[in-house]
């Protein structure tokens, strides 16, 4: 089997494209490229913190770290994996690169910088690991998610995943987030939302989606509607995502919010 | 229900009256080496960094607030000193880039140590003459006249008076009750109050009936002060694990320093952009 996959993602109306803070992984599509010796396919989404500073950049660390690891990712040594190869590897080096930019440019960090950057960024994280064997994926999937960053999988016009919230009253305006400050991350111990081992076939699909259009997803099937329906007909390219999100913003349905979906399709070879 | 949401292109205000009256020179209870003038000039300080940096994004300070300061002793007007002397309402980007100076403290570092923090300031403390509270709940009205004028939709703007004795300059309720009759299409002006202790009294917190307030004054500035909204009692109960009750006026008794950072933290929480993490801002020293 094999993943053909597209993404799609809208700021908030309001704010500038980039100003965005939601990410996701990979860049490549239709088709991840994979090598020959690669053990996981893995695909993110992350939702920067909307009051905290730089978590655009720390969302897109988060997807960056987490989307191109090739190795195992579990709860006893998920944290490790956060301090050495997150914060360590990836957001103390581009970090240092955004201080010296902002040198360059005449414009060094100030008092109030370098106080938010002390707070920390922060941002949900879903991510989801498909196991290859000789390139192809393998019958089962795994899934870890923070905050309320949606997974739902579909088969045969079902919905019979959905991860980590279960309803549309689960959102509430204080979801669990990452921060780049580990100090702040000690909460998250217990919170960490994993689900492994779960089941594929061809023909399945996966909708990958932050927070405002996750709201929206389950109180369409809580109508009893089909939303992953209305989204295959809405998100045909980015102009047709785009009309479409903005006509749920203006009719009061959907929150104004970074909106990001990624739509993972199972194939056979 | 909700109002909505605060965001740059429908910012809103907070206007803060500080009483500057003689008597604020009189030290406070737990620490005899500041008055209540000092402390108030820290809390306020504070509160301005604190917000700042909630504002702060890679591309600057967003101008979700501009914040008014307004002493009221021997004169009534802006208490800002430095670049912002004299200015009435000032946006939160530019509070940000012209604070009259940034002190260094030392912050406990949360391993038993202390770090060096930088402390902006943007007022001092002042304690003379008598207290104006009329004239500066008026000097509120007319600056919020002229806001509401450009920004008819906006959250209701917040006004915090803090004072620690009786206005000398007549009954402050009929001022009080104009400030509160402005309004935008969001709601009503709020009017919430802070009355300082000068000794060991026991703090009352947002209370919801005036029946077992001690005296007379804290019936005024009661009748005078507006409910909390729903989101302010619901930040209170979750984030402070209060137990406030849905009537609750934004009015506090007897205040001692913990229960004037409270009274602020709880009282300035208004509808923020969508998805916050709870950034708790320091504590008070």
């Amino acid at each position: 089997m094999k993943i053909e996959y597209s993404h799609f993602w809208l700021s908030k109306a309001g704010n500038m494209a980039s100003e965005c803070e939601d990410a996701f992984y990979p860049y490549n599509f239709p088709f991840e490229i994979i090598s020959h010796d690669q053990k996981y396919q893995r695909y993110a989404i992350a939702d920067g913190a909307s009051t905290a500073y730089l978590s655009g950049l720390w969302a897109t660390v988060l997807v960056d770290g987490f989307g191109s690891y090739d190795d195992d990712i579990t709860s006893a040594n998920f944290f490790d994996f956060i301090q050495t190869l997150i914060i360590n590897e990836n957001w103390t080096p581009r970090l240092a690169d955004y201080i010296k930019k902002r040198e360059h440019e005449g414009k060094p960090l100030s008092w109030y910088d370098e106080m938010a950057l002390q707070n920390g960024a922060a941002s949900t994280l879903l991510e989801v690991t498909f196991s290859l064997d000789e390139k192809k994926i393998k019958e089962n999937f795994s899934t870890i998610a923070i905050g309320d960053s949606c997974l739902f999988q579909v088969r045969n016009n079902d919905l019979i995943t959905k991860f980590p919230l279960n309803s549309s009253a689960d959102f509430d305006n204080s979801p669990l987030l990452i921060s780049s400050d580990p100090k702040r991350n000690k909460h998250l111990q217990e919170k960490i939302a994993f689900l492994e081992n779960q089941d594929i076939v061809i023909g399945d699909k996966f909708f990958l989606m932050t927070d405002a259009l996750a709201s929206w997803f389950f109180q369409e099937y809580e109508k009893e509607g089909r939303p992953w329906e209305i989204i295959g007909e809405n998100a045909i390219d980015n102009s047709s995502f785009t009309n479409w999100v903005e006509q749920l913003r203006e009719n009061k349905i959907m929150r104004n919010d970074d909106v990001t979906l990624m739509v993972l399709t199972i194939l056979g070879d | 229900m909700g109002y909505v949401e605060i965001s740059r292109s429908n910012p809103t205000c907070y206007i803060f009256l500080i009483d500057q009256s003689g008597s604020m020179a009189e030290k406070v209870a737990d620490d005899p080496s500041k008055s209540k003038a000092d402390k108030l000039k820290d809390f306020i300080n504070r509160f301005l960094t604190n917000l700042v940096v909630t504002c702060t994004r890679a591309e600057g300070v967003r101008d979700y607030f501009y914040v008014s300061v307004i002493g009221y002793g021997l004169n009534v007007g802006s208490a800002f000193i430095g670049p912002l002397a004299n200015k009435d309402l000032v946006s939160i980007s530019e509070i940000a880039d012209k604070p009259a100076r940034i002190e260094e403290r030392l912050k406990e570092d949360g391993a038993g140590g202390v770090v060096k923090t930088k402390f902006p300031v943007w007022f001092d403390a002042a304690s003379d003459g008598q207290t104006p509270m009329c004239q500066a709940l008026n000097k509120a009205k007319g600056i919020l006249e002229g806001w509401l004028a450009q920004h008819p939709d906006c959250h209701p703007p917040i006004v915090v008076n803090i004072t620690d004795g009786a206005a000398t300059d007549g009954n402050p309720l009929i001022p009080a009750e104009e400030l509160k009759n402005l309004k935008s299409s969001e709601g009503n002006v709020l009017l919430y109050n802070i009355h300082l202790s000068s000794g060991f009294a026991t703090p009352i917190k947002f209370p919801n009936s005036d029946a077992n307030l001690p005296e007379q004054y804290a019936h005024l500035l009661y009748s005078m002060s507006s409910p909390l909204t729903d989101d302010q009692i619901t930040y209170a109960n979750k984030t402070h694990e209060m137990n406030i009750d849905k009537n609750s006026k934004g009015f506090v008794y007897n205040a001692d320093p913990i229960t004037v950072f409270l009274a602020l933290d709880i009282g300035t929480r208004a509808t923020p952009p969508q998805d916050t993490p709870e950034i708790k801002g320091d504590t008070p020293e």
